[in-house]
């Protein structure tokens, strides 16, 4: 159960470290105005939406693409911020990356079987995540925007095999 | 269909219903906490952060305590938490007030004691030997100080973490326990699906409420909220009395709500900034944060976020050195002014330069400029135009040239200004300049510690232009920088000009003195941000510990 809990809190912070380093990326690099801010907002919440209801892909691509899809992106707003295409497909890759969020709860409910510490926990490393965002931007600058989803995906990953070793009934279909 | 079947399915609904509006709440509760709570304790980047750590800390104890209550405790909870919400955010507000005026006391009580310990001491070693009792009264004094100091601090640190588990914990309640009541039928994990769909669809439309709800004070938010609180009360109860209640308060709370509102904030600004008779004249949240003007001590002055951005004679200060003083050096054909919300630059600068433009981010910024400028005189200026937009956006897509570049911005305490103040953005800046064009900034500050924040800036302009100089006005208390890739504003013609507007002579570094005292600056840069880490906790330390 701890490492149930532990690949919870592990997915919260890479949640919240994934979606600022989204909106910090954005607003530096293109504009920072509320625009950016609820196209990542928006757009993460509707990814979830649909997370939540997809069941037919498999979890590990949805953890997989909502990582690459986050560098994709990084390079074409880095490169071609100006570009016309540059915030629609931002907006998509943002919804990408929310995927994952929205059908994270239900593919560890089955192995966690409470609802409540499964947010407890997501929520927690999503604090985490908050914080180390914010510090870890302020002194690291852009390298920290292409090292931590990376590293907390890492993580995530780790926990999440050492779930699925330890607990036949998770799937990861 | 039978009797079970449709209460079932009334029930149903109103589970439904429940969770979506309480996705509703919960993100127009986060946005009146951030963004009223950052006012009241200082709009740096550090307390956006704390105050949004603190919030999602009272959804960790929701979570926590969300099936650990029974049925009863958990209705009474809710019910309370609901009447109590009704207070947000001014009980907050008022709470700040009680601990400033704690504070206040106790600067005046150690004050008066420092004076009285001074002269006692000096009368003592005129006339006798210094008394030990008395400097072991002195050092007891001074710790009883210190540590009530430090108790305060810890106690305003506290407070948001109060508020959170007060506010927001009774929204993370729902949804677990929700889905975890097996009556409500179906397997967990669908009604996991459904209901969390429906909270979040819900927290989307709160959203989307408050974006109509921007640059307006913070009852076109707080109307809405309370009704949506008053429904989520009749999704859990039937009871007459508590409805009627609740029904009565909420009506009061909206009929009075506007003036709860000017009252707190005028009291904030009395005891927590020490203005003396402060007035409100004008309140809105913009998408980026709170803008208000006060009135107080025969000045106005713009607030934003709490922090003081300028009174009247900053203003005059600001825009005689960081745009007057280089628009009558340069005598400029096209001019950029970047910021500069006010547009009060704008009348003394438009017959300096032949084409003036201005771009300004925060449109409740500019709903104050008539407070600060005649508008209708600006409207007459034909060779002014404003632009709506991101200033860094504007200067990267434009194609124009200027002749002459003002950054009129905030300090960069917050990421969002930080970026405005870096080598990347100056680049940018550069590409637009023509070769005789000057790009004028205000440092924040006194350009003595290269370390500190007009130091970076300064270095950030030295590492992308060949010409810099920086000078101080004792009049304007903050340094000012002219950057060029072929100008460089004489020393001489400085004081000239400063000579016109105040008694004291400027300080003026020219670039080889600048470069002698930043030479171990780090520039301040996308990926060196830290200033706005370090300065923040530097003045929240200051602020409520020292």
């Amino acid at each position: 159960m701890i490492k149930i809990h532990m690949y919870a809190f592990a997915t919260g912070l890479y949640f919240a470290l994934l979606q600022f380093c989204y909106f910090l990326g954005l607003q530096i690099n293109i504009k920072s105005s509320y625009q950016t801010y609820m196209t990542v907002v928006i757009a993460w919440m509707c990814g979830t939406l649909l997370g939540i209801w997809w069941e037919k892909v498999n979890v590990l691509a949805l953890c997989v693409c909502g990582l690459i899809v986050y560098y994709a992106v990084g390079l074409q707003v880095h490169y071609y911020p100006y570009h016309d295409l540059t915030m629609p497909l931002a907006t998509l890759g943002v919804t990408i990356s929310g995927l994952w969020a929205g059908r994270f709860f239900l593919h560890t409910l089955g192995v966690a079987k409470n609802t409540d510490k499964l947010f407890l926990h997501e929520n927690n490393g999503f604090i985490i995540g908050v914080i180390t965002a914010f510090l870890g931007f302020t002194t690291l600058g852009q390298v920290f925007l292409w090292v931590a989803p990376a590293v907390s995906w890492l993580g995530m990953m780790f926990l999440f095999n050492l779930m699925v070793r330890d607990s036949p009934q998770s799937k990861i279909m | 269909m039978s009797l079970d079947n449709r209460v079932i399915q009334v029930s149903q609904l109103k589970v439904y219903a429940t969770l979506f509006l309480v996705g509703m709440a919960l993100s127009i509760a986060q946005f009146i906490m951030i963004r009223d709570f950052t006012s009241v304790l200082y709009g740096e980047e550090l307390i956006i952060v704390f105050v949004t750590v603190a919030f999602f800390v009272g959804l960790s104890v929701g979570y926590y305590i969300s099936r650990k209550i029974s049925q009863k405790i958990f209705f009474l909870l809710c019910v309370l938490a609901l009447f109590l919400q009704l207070t947000f955010p001014f009980s907050f507000r008022y709470a700040a007030i009680f601990l400033s005026q704690w504070e206040n006391n106790l600067f005046w009580a150690h004050d008066a004691y420092l004076a009285l310990l001074t002269v006692n001491t000096i009368g003592m070693e005129l006339f006798s030997p210094v008394d030990a009792d008395l400097v072991l009264k002195a050092i007891k004094a001074q710790t009883a100080y210190k540590f009530q100091r430090t108790l305060l601090g810890c106690l305003y640190v506290f407070l948001p973490f109060a508020y959170s588990v007060l506010f927001s914990s009774l929204f993370a309640v729902f949804l677990p326990r929700l889905v975890h009541v097996s009556a409500a039928g179906g397997d967990e994990n669908t009604r996991l699906k459904l209901y969390y769909t429906l909270e979040l669809a819900g927290f989307i439309c709160g959203i989307i409420l408050i974006t109509f709800a921007w640059n307006n004070p913070i009852s076109a938010v707080l109307v809405p909220y309370w009704v949506i609180l008053f429904c989520i009360l009749l999704t859990i109860t039937h009871k007459p009395l508590v409805i009627s209640v609740y029904a009565t308060v909420v009506t009061f709370a909206i009929i009075y709500v506007n003036y709860v509102d000017i009252k707190t904030t005028e009291l904030i600004y009395a005891y927590k900034h020490h203005l003396k008779n402060p007035k409100l004249i004008f309140t809105s949240n913009s998408p980026y944060q709170k803008v208000e003007v006060v009135d107080a001590d025969g000045s106005r002055n713009l607030y934003l976020d709490g922090l003081k951005n300028l009174d009247r004679y900053d203003l005059a200060d600001l825009n005689y050195y960081i745009a007057e003083v280089p628009a009558k050096l340069l005598c400029p054909k096209h001019t950029l002014i970047v910021g500069n919300g006010t547009l009060s630059s704008v009348p003394k600068l438009h017959p300096l330069s032949a084409t003036l433009e201005s771009v300004e981010l925060d449109p409740s910024v500019l709903q104050i400029a008539r407070y600060f400028v005649d508008t209708r005189y600006l409207k007459t200026l034909r060779n002014w135009r404003l632009e709506i937009a991101d200033g860094k956006a504007h200067i990267r897509n434009s194609k124009k040239i200027y002749d002459l570049i003002i950054l009129d911005v905030p300090s960069p305490l917050t990421i969002q200004t930080g970026v405005l103040h870096t080598v990347e953005m100056f680049q940018a800046i550069n590409k637009r300049l023509s070769s005789r064009g000057v790009f004028a900034v205000q440092l924040s500050g006194r350009f003595d510690n290269a370390n500190d924040v007009p130091g970076q800036i300064t270095s950030a302009l030295r590492k992308v232009f060949p010409h810099v100089v920086v000078i101080y006005s004792y009049k304007a208390d903050r340094g000012f920088a002219y950057a060029s890739r072929s100008v460089e504003l004489t020393p001489k013609r400085l004081q000239i000009e400063a000579a016109a507007y105040e008694k004291k002579s400027l300080e003026v570094f020219t670039t080889s003195q600048i470069d002698a005292m930043i030479l171990n600056t780090p520039p301040m840069s996308l990926d060196n941000m830290s200033m706005v880490l370090q300065r923040g906790i530097e003045r929240f330390r200051e602020r409520y510990f020292e």
